[in-house]
This record gives C-alpha cells, structure tokens and sequence, in this order.
C-alpha cells in the first residue's frame, strides 16, 4: 500500500542536505506538492501515480538548485544570518584543506611528481621572467631617459656600408651649437687597457675608462658620493672613479684629494660615484674632463672620426622625427666637399638609449651588446614550459581523480553537494600549487647561483619580493591550481553516485586525444632539443679540435699593450730566447683570435687600381717561422734585406683571389699603396690561408707587414715539460727588465677557444632545455601511464586469470606508448634536420649531420619514455587480479 | 506555447497583480495564471518560488506561515506599499509596450490568426 507521508518524508530527506534550500523552502514546497497532490486524486489519479506526477511537475532538481541559490544570500541577509553562514562556510573551508592534506599525504608520489613538475616549470618561469625583466630596464634609470639618444653614424661609400655607434668629435658640439632641439650633449671617448698604478703594490690594466664632458653627470644618471658634479671636471687631469674603483685603490678611505696614476700622468681624484647600476650599457669606472685632451689636439676638429660616442637629450617639446631628418644631413653642411670627393655618404641617426642595449649592435659599441632574439626566444619557453607543465599536471590530477570515483560516490549519498565537492577538489589542487611554489623558490636559490655565473649575470633572490613578481607568482597559483583543480572537480562532481561502480569514470575519447597529442609534441620537441645539443657539443668539439693552420699549442702570450718601446721588448725577447725552454719569440700587432687592423689597398701603376678593404697584422721578422706558417710561394720577411723593414708585404691566398689572381705567382713583386699611412712597397710571398678569427667565418683576405710601433702582443713558444717552471723563469724577467708594468699571460689555444664561449653557452643552454623538457614530458606520459593502467585494471586482472605473464602485460602497456614517441620521432627528425643545419650554417666550418645522432636521441628518448612507463606498468601487472576483479 | 523569453519577463507583473487582489500562496498563485491563460501558461516550482522569495527579499512582498490541517506550514504571501508601487509602475511599463504595438497593429488585415 502506497504511504503518502512516507513518500514525502522520503523526498524531502533527499533535499535536506542542500544548502540551497531552507526548511523553511522545504515546508513551502511540501505543501505545494500536497495541494497538487490533493487536486489530482480528485481528479481520480491513484495516489501513487498522483505522487509522482506532483514530483515530475516541480521541474528538474539541478533547475530549482541553481534558482533557489540565485536568492541564497538575499534569504540570509534578511534573517540576519549572513555571519552565520560565513561561519559555517569557514569551518567547511577547514575541512576542505585537512582532507585535501590527508589525500595529499596518501599518495607521497604522486604528490612528489606533481609539485616537482610543477615547482620546476615555475622556477624555469620565474628564472627567465627575472632576466627579462633585467634585460629590458636597461638604460631606464637615467632621468628623462625617454628623451635621451645616442647619435650612431652610417658610412655610405660605393664599395661597403658601414654603422658606427660612434662618431667624430666635433659632433657633440655641432648639435649643441646648431640645433636648438638639443638641450644637453655629451662625448664620450672610451679607452680600454689604461694602466693605472697607485704604489707599487697596486697596478692594474683597467678597461672602463672615459673621457667625458663635463655634461656626463648632467645627462647620465651617475650620483657622487664623495666630489660635487659641477666641479668635478673643470681641471685638467682630474678623475672621477666608481665606487669599486675607489675601494680597489683606496680601500674605504675617501680618495678626493688624492693622486692615481693613469698611463704616466698623475690624476688628481675630485670624486666618486655612488654604487653604479650595472644594468647600462655604459660601465663608468673613471671619468676625466676631455676639454684639456680637446685644446692639445688637433684632430679634434676632424669630422671623419669614429672615436666618439655622442650622446644628446631632447627637450621636452623637441619633435624627434624632424630632428632626425635635419640630422641625417649634417656632415654635408660641414665636410659636404669631402664627402664628394671620397664618393661617400654620412647619415647621423638617433637611437633611444633604453633601445641601445638590446637592439644595437653595431661597430664600435662600448659593451658587447645582449640579443633581442634571447629575449624573445625565453619568453615563449617560459610560457610554453609553465603551460606544459600546468597541462601535464592537470592529466595527472586527472588521471588519478579516477580513483577517488568511490570516495565521491560515498560523499554524494551522504548528501555532499556539487559545490563542496567542487571545493574539495580545488582546495586539494591549490595545496598542490601552493607547495610547488614554495619548492619553486627553494629551487629558485641554486638556479639563480648557476645562471649567474654561467652568464656573468647578477640576479638577485631578493629581486624576487617585488610586488609585481609576488603578484604575478599568486596569479601563476591561482592559474595553475585553479586550472588543474576544475577539471577533475567538475567531472567528478558531476558524476551520477550510482553509475560509478558499473560504470567507470571515463574520459572522453577527444581528451584522450588530447593527452596522447601532447605528450607527442613534447617528446618532440625533446628529441629536437637532443639532438641540438649533440650537433652543438659536436660542432664544438670540431672547433677546438681543427687545425687552424699555424701552431697554436704551447703558445704564451704577453700583451705588452702600447706601453712598452721596441727597444725594451727587443731586449726582453733576446733575455727570453737564451732560456732552453723558449724555442722562439716573436711580437705583433694582435694575436689569432684577437682581431686585426683594417686599411684599404690599391695597386699601384694599373688602370684599375682596385681599391678595397684589407686585413693587417703587423709583425716581426720571426713571425712566420714562429707560429709555424707554411709558406706557398716568394719568401718570408728578412731581417738582413733592408726594405723589408718598411716596404715589404706577405699576403694569403684569400688575398688572391681577392685581387682576381689565379696562382701565388701572379702576387709577387706587385706594388702596393696602403691607407696605412701610406706606406707602399711590394708583395715579396704569399702563404697559406691561417684561422686568425673563429670558425664561425671564412678566411679573409690578410696582408703580413712589419711595424713595430704597433706590437701589442709577444708570443713565445715554449716547451711542454716544466711548464710551471718556465713561467717563473720568463716572469722573474719580466719583472727585473720592465718593473712597473702588471706581468699578464694567457695561453694562444685557450684564448682563441674564448670565442666559442657563446656557442659554449648556446650547446649547455640547449642541453639544460633538452632535459628539462624531458622531465617534463616524462611527467607528461607518466600522467597518461596512470591514466592507462586505471583503465585497463579489469582487462589486466582477466589476462591474468587466463594466464597471462607480467612481461606480456608490461608489453601490453607500454605499446601504446613507444608508438607516440615513435611518432614524435617521426615528427621531430625532419624538423630537428632542419634547425641543426640552419644552426650549423652560421659556421664557416662545420660537422655533418649524421644519421647516428637521430637514432641516438630517438633511442633516448624512447628509453626514457619506456622506463617512465615501465613504472606504472609493472605496478599494474604485478597487481593482485583477486583485487581488480573482485566486484564483477 | 508561450516562448520562454516572454514567461519569464511576465513572472514579476503576474505575481503582483495576483497578490493585489489579496494575499495567496505558491499552488494557489500557479492555478490561477494557469486559469487565466487557458493553460498556457504553468510555471514549475523553480520557477515561481525562487521569485518569491527575491521579490520578499527585495521588500515588494511580506509572509506569513498559518498552519494547516494536514503536512507542515502554508506560506501565504501579500503586497507591500513598496510592492504596490512596483506593481503600478510595472502596469504602466506593460501598458506603454501593448500600446505601442497596438497601434502597429490596429486595424490591419492579413494580421488576425487564423
């Protein structure tokens, strides 16, 4: 017999757990379903028929839920309840996070791998954040740094276009004087190499001095300590240091007053600046007035120059695209006949000063420019590397939400709403995110230690308690947690209570897809990554391995600078090669690797005299026997013939065909007229084409003649054996014959291997992303390993009832799995092929591709993703198949 | 069939006019804009009583519980002053629409229903 009350009882229990409705709601809606109920049993329905009908007409459940919520908190307010509620909703909050805890600390690794991923995905992000960020203020700390320009200068002549970051010196006057857009200017003229002695215990080479107008203090932003601005540079022969100048020769004592000496002069110090910002890419660490340098030399009136970088602020109303049409035409209205007559052009051109550091890159600049293309290139790996692994931790929540499908079960018939529910699962995410972050700034501490000194950078930890990264590292919690939270929170909290034990939770096949499709492209882009670090370790590898072409092994170089005289270093060398272990000593104007001078050359007596551009390197007579080069036609420079000494040039191959020439032959005995002071004479051998620059380029043309005004380095070759004891031995020398100057050495093999230290810093960058992107794709496959195993537990349990083995299990699982990564090799090797020989081609000389570094790196990364998988796969198949079957 | 768009803008005039006439209560309030629309229009519970309860939020409407013989309390619901004057506001709204369109459609033919 059908009990009304009983049936009512029963549908109200069923909504007394929701929040959303009141008791009061429910006496409402009871009274309701009696009334409609009453009319229809009169109508002559059976009063069970009447019963269901009243319930099916109050609508759908999930319907009246979201309206009654609509006016939840309107209700409590005007009960007065609203404290309350909040109370209430705090205590659920509580519980939300000791169950999150609990969950949490009952699956130690699964937890370890989500917030190790997640961690190191954040630290990656933060890492690079930091550097852009640092990357990009440079220059920005200068007032009005918005109207502050440094004028660059392109030459134009038919032959080549050059672009300078520096002009002449009459320039910063020209604009001061001429254009009254221009409200300050300054000059900088940099010197590198000054020595600087105070007291015979304190000298050193220093690289980071300048002579400056006096207006440098007005347009840069350089505070002083110690000295007034304004008087700082009105003398001759004042300095102004940096404060870790002022610490290196001075100690902590206040050095104004007191006399340094720079390069034989005695400078008087009248200041010092406070603690420099070192994101400029200007490093002052003397400054001296240039207005004494100015009145004693002519050539200062010279507009054909480029020694000058020259700096000019704006006025606030100046209108910078008309200024840099009057500017472009400048040099005409002073040297325009000149110009004419060497055929050429000069265009001044502004470049914002915030710009100079990431977007110059041009002859001349004062410090090695950064590269834009770095900080572009980062950023996208920052994103892409926090989306991966915030992706990836996701499909492993996911994944492993599957299992609490029974928890949730319970919790729904108990009377657990979809919103707590909904909670439950965000609030365990966040404990996640919000622990990863805590490990991604404990991670942060050492990565910030090796990215300092592997790019000789300075980022600070501290920097990391800004507000705008402390707000950006909340908005990556609530992103990340957020993200990775909803996902499983809203399937599960979806689920029907009594499907989940027949049917089991289920992602659809489209999400599927998707895992399978991402885990693809990571181990894609991981197999790329391999493989650029093996092509790059190997180009390397070529690099300091090929043979340059002149000895460069047990080479000792002594820069002598400018400062030492001809005859000293003659006798020096002569003290040096009486020793057994000196097999020759040689002197000249640079050293391989360490560049060369440029001046033109012409033929003398053609109709054709061909001008162009040529490398120099001025030597000494011993030069070509010393480093050992080969000579393939004429002879080498001799002592005994007296032209030599002024009027004889040996030349490379390269310079052969630069001339047109087909054999050594044609070379010889040709006159030559050079830009270098004129000197002219004839080329009396050619030898065989040397490496002096890196690898990266082809040789060049090169002309070999003797000036020794111009030796900056001495380059001895010494015996192997002893090594130690030669240097002691060449050093005591050094020190009797020429005792004021710093005794420096390097080795010529070591120092030329100093040109790779970019592409040693792209090959271990490349390798440092190579594993951690297969970390995190590991992580990835990991994910849709447990994803796979949960799936298949029942198949898994019959195969073993029927006898199948472990092995062919593990089989089982992992197929699936070698054939994604299969196909990402697929994917990756053409593209890999292709970014490697792009890469390769920026190298003069360059390894091949072979095909054994794609099998190589597919191999890795195939057995990496099988040993990953392996660890889900073995723990299914060793699983008890009682336990898996048990409820069927 | 009324479109739902229109059901649902018609809700807040109905229950104040209804209520207008005397105090009621949810079943009573559906019966008699069933009634009076010929069946075409019967609200569920999800829709009429959480616009109840906003519209006693809102202080258009105030309650009383009276008991009753069999099962829990009735709710009975009656006009405020406030509710009065949102209800005269509410008609002036409706009657500004069906004038406008009146006169869109006054005596044309080819517009009556067939």
């Amino acid at each position: 017999m059908f009990d009304l009350d009983k049936a009512l009882a029963a549908w109200r229990r069923s909504m007394e757990n929701n929040r959303a409705f009141t008791a009061d709601d429910l006496d409402e809606l009871e009274q309701h379903l009696r009334d409609q109920i009453g009319a229809l049993t009169k109508e002559g329905r059976p009063p069970k028929g009447a019963f269901d009908q009243a319930v099916r007409e109050m609508g759908d459940f999930g319907t009246a839920e979201t309206e009654y919520r609509k006016v939840f908190w309107g209700k409590r307010r005007r009960r007065g309840e609203v404290l309350h509620e909040l109370e209430w909703r705090l205590s659920m909050l509580r519980n939300y996070l000791k169950v999150a805890l609990r969950n949490v600390g009952r699956h130690p690794g699964n937890t370890v791998i989500n917030v190790v991923g997640l961690a190191v995905g954040m630290t990656c992000c933060l890492l690079i954040t930091l550097y852009v960020q640092e990357e990009l203020s440079y220059d920005r700390h200068h007032p009005n740094h918005e109207r502050l320009y440094r004028v660059a200068l392109e030459i134009a002549t038919p032959s080549a276009t050059r672009v300078f970051a520096d002009g002449p010196p009459t320039l910063g006057r020209a604009l001061k004087e001429d254009y009254p857009q221009v409200e300050e200017a300054v000059r900088l003229w940099a010197l590198r190499g000054m020595l600087v002695r105070r007291g015979p215990e304190r000298r050193f080479y220093e690289d980071h001095f300048f002579f400056a107008d006096p207006s440098v203090f007005d347009v840069f932003d350089l505070p002083l300590t110690y000295g007034t601005a304004e008087t700082a540079l009105t003398q001759p022969e004042t300095v102004v240091l940096s404060a870790r100048m002022a610490a290196k020769y001075f100690d902590e004592e206040n050095p104004v007053g007191q006399t340094l000496t720079i390069d034989d002069t005695d400078y008087k110090v009248t200041g010092v600046l406070r603690e420099v910002h070192e994101n400029s890419h200007v490093t002052f660490d003397f400054i001296s007035s240039i207005l004494p340098v100015e009145q004693k030399n002519a050539w200062f009136e010279n507009w054909h120059l480029t020694m000058f970088h020259t700096y000019v602020r704006l006025r606030r109303d100046a209108d910078v695209e008309s200024f840099s049409a009057e500017l472009s035409t400048l040099a005409e209205r002073y040297v325009g006949d000149d110009l004419d007559r060497f055929d050429s052009q000069y265009h001044y051109f502004l470049q914002p000063i915030s710009q100079v550091h990431l977007h110059s890159d041009l002859r001349g600049e004062i410090e090695p420019p950064g590269n834009a293309l770095y900080i572009y290139v980062f950023s996208v790996v920052a994103v892409l590397i926090l989306l991966i692994a915030s992706l990836n931790y996701i499909n492993l929540t996911t994944a492993q939400s599957a299992t609490r499908a029974k928890e949730v079960s319970v919790r729904k018939v108990v009377g657990s709403g979809r919103h707590q529910l909904f909670w439950q699962f965000l609030s365990e995410s966040m404990t996640i995110a919000i622990a990863a972050l805590i490990l991604a700034l404990a991670l942060a501490i050492p990565a910030f230690t090796w990215f300092n000194t592997f790019t000789a950078y300075r980022l600070g930890f501290a920097e990391i308690f800004q507000p705008r990264v402390l707000i950006g590292l909340t908005m990556l919690v609530l992103f990340t947690g957020g993200l990775a939270g909803f996902i499983p929170a809203f399937a599960l909290s979806s689920m029907q209570p009594l499907r989940v034990r027949s049917a089991r939770f289920r992602s659809s096949g489209r999400s599927l897809l998707l895992r399978k499709t991402l885990v693809t492209v990571q181990f894609a882009i991981s197999l790329i990554l391999i493989v650029g670090s093996i092509a790059a370790f190997r180009q390397l590898e070529f690099m300091k391995q090929n043979s340059l072409g002149f000895d460069e092994e047990q080479m000792l170089v002594l820069p002598i600078r400018d400062t030492l005289t001809s005859e000293s270093h003659d006798q020096i060398r002569a003290e040096w090669l009486r020793d057994p272990a000196v097999y020759g000593a040689t002197a000249s104007s640079f050293v391989p690797g360490r560049g060369v001078d440029n001046f033109s050359i012409e033929l003398m007596g053609e109709a054709d005299r061909k001008n162009q551009s040529m490398n120099y390197l001025f030597v000494d007579f011993d030069f070509v026997s010393t480093y050992g080069i080969e000579m393939v036609a004429g002879r080498s420079l001799q002592q005994d013939v007296i032209t030599d000494r002024e009027g004889a040039f040996l030349m490379n191959e390269a310079g052969l065909r630069a001339f047109g020439w087909q054999a050594p032959d044609e070379a010889l005995g040709r006159r030559v007229q050079t830009g270098f002071g004129g000197r002219h004479g004839e080329i009396v051998g050619v030898f065989r084409n040397f490496n002096y620059r890196s690898l990266h380029a082809d040789v060049e043309p090169l002309m070999l003649t003797i000036a020794p005004a111009r030796f900056r380095y001495l380059t001895l070759k010494v015996d192997a054996g002893d090594l130690s004891q030669t240097l002691a031995r060449i050093e005591r020398s050094w020190q009797r014959l020429v005792p004021d100057r710093p005794f420096e050495y390097f080795f010529l093999d070591e120092d030329f291997d100093r040109q790779y230290r970019a592409d040693e810093k792209t090959a271990l960058l490349m390798l440092v992303f190579a594993g951690l992107a297969i970390l995190i794709a590991c992580l990835g496959l990991l994910g849709l390993a447990a994803y796979s195993a949960q799936t298949y537990t029942k198949e898994i349990g019959i195969r073993k009832v029927l006898g199948a083995s472990v092995g062919s299990i593990v089989a089982l699982l992992t197929r699936d799995f070698a054939r994604l990564v299969l196909l990402a090799v697929v994917i990756g090797t053409p593209l890999a092929w292709f970014a490697v020989n792009r890469w390769l081609n920026t190298f003069a000389y360059r390894v091949d591709v072979s095909v054994w570094i794609f099998v190589l790196a597919g191999l890795t990364a195939l057995s990496i993703a099988l040993l990953t998988v392996s660890y889900q796969a073995v723990a299914a198949a060793l699983a008890d198949p009682v336990k898996s079957l048990r409820y069927e | 069939m009324i479109p739902k768009a229109l059901v649902a803008a018609s809700i807040k005039p109905f229950v104040l006019s209804i209520l207008f006439e005397g105090e009621s209560y949810g079943y009573a309030i559906i019966q008699r804009v069933k009634t009076l629309t010929g069946g075409q229009i019967e609200w569920t519970t999800s829709t009429l009583y959480p616009v109840l309860h906003s519209l006693e939020n809102k202080g258009l409407l105030e309650s009383r519980w009276q008991a009753s013989e069999e099962g829990p309390r009735r709710k009975y619901y009656r006009l405020t002053p406030k509710g009065r004057k949102a209800l005269v506001r509410e008609k002036q709204q409706w009657l500004d629409v069906h004038q406008a369109l009146m006169e869109l459609w006054g005596p044309r033919p080819g517009l009556s229903p067939t």
